[in-house]
This record gives structure tokens, C-alpha cells and sequence, in this order.
């Protein structure tokens, strides 16, 4: 999940055609100078206009996976690193970003389940690159929150975390969303 | 429309054209015989950017509305956008508009669509292949009408 540069979930709006629903962009990285909104439309065409839509896309300094479920476009900005066979992998967490949709959980669900002494360590949020495959696993298998509502509570301020961390052994590790009123 | 056009089967579920379409038909017309370039966009504001590209020389623009009330109000804005283009320098072009889906109750008929719109605007229903001849008779009138003044 290092390789991840930024995920966009696109969906068409009846009125003002495919718009940026949600994002989630790394700070660093090759294609951090490009903003990938202003190519959000043709992003959308490439991967959803005519018969035969295209899985990926292969720029010079960017690869783009898509991921679609109906009118919905899940794409997937990435290092130049994608391995063919990574793909069942960000297939199962598009799905998951995809399917679970914002409203998955509950601001106030969320925040019962956060520990009001998590300690803050270096896994910063809002860097999903940063964030290990099994930590997103365990999030969703756990039904704590989607690595999506993270991004959403993050983006819209709602529940500005600053951090988060994992514990326990693998599989079972929860992870502790801090926010910056319990800190 | 442009499966009518093209006498496909029509397309009964509603599926928005994302960004664009493309299909080419001869119509023959009293001027002679046309090759036309059918360009199918979609009509949402965001793809309106789009259309400088591909508006380019065009002679004829043919809108497509929705005659509800709130569908022909969109498309005023759409035309609206396109006389200011031509306004500025862009290319001057036709605009005729279709008001589809007559066969609806309650829609407005093509005569108030045509006044809201203010361009020449004939009644259609897209997908009822019975229409095909008269959209194509449409198109040839207007393409007859574009060429004499050109």
C-alpha cells in the first residue's frame, strides 16, 4: 500500500455529470504535483465511456487502477510499481471503499470505540500510502471504520484525527483513532 | 437518438452518454448527398469544456432536451452556454432543438419548449423507431437550410 499516490471515488451527478465525491492524496510522491481532480472528468471517460473499459491506465510518473459498481468509479493513483499480481489485492480494498459507502458507520459508533489514551505514534493519518495492508484488513474486518470513513471524518473536519496506531498481535490488532480533543 | 438515428434497437433504460458518442450517417437530400458526423455528448455542465473541442466547424447542432419543465430549463442554460460561445468568436451554427419524450403525460408540448429555448424545436420520441423517418426528415430540412446559406 506504499505505492498508493491517492484514491478518488468519482460519481456521476445527473446534473453536473462525474464529480469528486470523496479524495484521499498523499502529500509526497512523483505525481503529488499533478491535481488529479482537474483530470476527475477524463479520468471518468477514459475508464466509463464506450463498450470496452480499460482496468488500468500507465503514465510516465503514475499508474491509475479503476474500480467501477454502477455509475461509481473507485480510481486508484499509484507508483510506478504496480505488479499485475497486486491487483486481487486493491480489487478487495476497492471493493470495500466502494460497497461500504460514507455512511458505513457512525460518527458516534466511531467514537465509542476510540480509546481515549491512544498513544500517538509515526503512523500518520491521512496518509494512506502509509497505512499497511493488514491495518486496513483489520479495520474493516473489525467493523471499526472503512480506511473511507477515516478519509471522509479527516476530509470534512468532522472528527479531525491526527493519528493512529495498531495493537496487539497481527489479525487482531485494533486500531485506535486519536483525536485531537482526546489528546 | 443516434441509435435512432442509425435504426438500432433503442435504448429503453436510461444510461447517460458519458462524455461522448459517435455514429456517421449518409442522408440524402434534395442538395445532394451528406455525410453526417454525429457527435452525441453528454449534457452535464461538466462536459461542457468539452464540447469547444468538438464543436469545431460544426454547421448544425442538434439539443436534445427532456420536455419537463425542470429538463427544458437545463437545456436552456446548455444553449444558452453555445450562443455565448458563438458569441465570442466560436464557430456560428445552427441550433435546433428535439423535444423528446412526447409520449410522456404531463410534459410540455415542442411549441412551449420552442418558446422557452427560443430556437426551432419539433416534438420527438427517441425511442419509438416509428420516429426515425421524421428526425431524419428534420435533419435534412435543416441541413438543406444550412447549406443554401452557406
Amino acid at each position: 500500500m506504499d505505492d498508493i499516490l491517492a484514491v478518488f471515488k468519482i460519481r456521476f451527478d445527473y446534473d453536473r455529470g462525474p464529480v469528486v465525491e470523496w479524495k484521499k492524496q498523499r502529500d509526497n510522491g512523483n505525481a503529488s504535483s499533478l491535481n488529479f481532480e482537474d483530470f476527475a472528468v477524463n479520468f471518468y471517460m477514459n475508464f466509463m465511456g464506450g463498450t470496452q473499459k480499460p482496468m488500468a491506465l500507465l503514465f510516465e510518473d503514475f499508474d491509475v487502477l479503476a474500480f467501477s459498481k454502477g455509475l461509481d468509479l473507485l480510481a486508484v493513483f499509484l507508483n510506478k510499481s504496480i505488479k499485475i499480481d497486486h491487483y486481487e489485492s486493491y480489487s478487495r480494498l476497492a471493493k470495500k471503499l466502494i460497497e461500504n459507502g460514507k455512511e458505513a458507520i457512525k460518527i458516534k459508533e466511531l467514537e465509542e470505540k476510540i480509546e481515549e489514551k491512544a498513544i500517538p505514534i509515526e503512523l500518520v493519518l491521512g496518509d494512506l500510502g502509509r497505512v499497511p495492508y493488514s491495518v486496513l484488513e483489520g479495520l474493516v474486518n473489525n467493523s471499526i471504520a472503512t480506511a473511507q470513513d477515516y478519509c471522509r471524518l479527516y476530509d470534512n473536519g468532522t472528527l479531525p484525527i491526527d493519528k493512529i496506531r495498531g495493537l496487539g498481535p497481527k489479525r487482531t490488532e485494533l486500531i485506535y483513532a486519536a483525536c485531537r480533543r482526546y489528546l | 437518438m443516434i441509435n435512432l438515428l442509425l435504426g438500432k434497437a433503442p435504448q429503453l433504460e436510461y444510461r447517460p452518454t458519458i462524455g461522448l458518442n459517435f455514429g456517421q450517417k449518409m442522408i440524402k437530400s434534395m442538395l445532394g448527398e451528406h455525410e453526417l458526423n454525429l457527435w452525441d455528448f453528454g449534457g452535464q455542465k461538466n462536459f461542457w469544456p468539452m464540447y469547444n473541442s468538438y464543436l469545431l466547424n460544426t454547421k448544425l447542432c442538434i439539443v436534445v432536451t427532456d420536455s419537463t419543465p425542470t429538463g427544458v430549463l437545463k437545456t436552456k442554460m446548455i444553449i444558452d452556454w453555445l450562443n455565448k460561445r458563438d458569441e465570442n468568436g466560436g464557430d456560428k451554427m445552427k441550433i435546433v432543438a428535439l423535444a423528446n419524450k412526447q409520449d410522456l403525460s404531463g410534459v410540455m408540448t415542442a411549441e412551449r419548449v420552442a418558446n422557452v429555448l427560443r430556437c426551432p424545436t419539433y416534438p420527438v420520441v427517441a425511442i419509438d423507431p416509428l420516429h426515425r423517418e421524421n428526425v431524419i426528415e428534420i435533419l435534412k430540412t435543416n441541413i438543406e437550410q444550412v447549406v443554401k446559406v452557406e
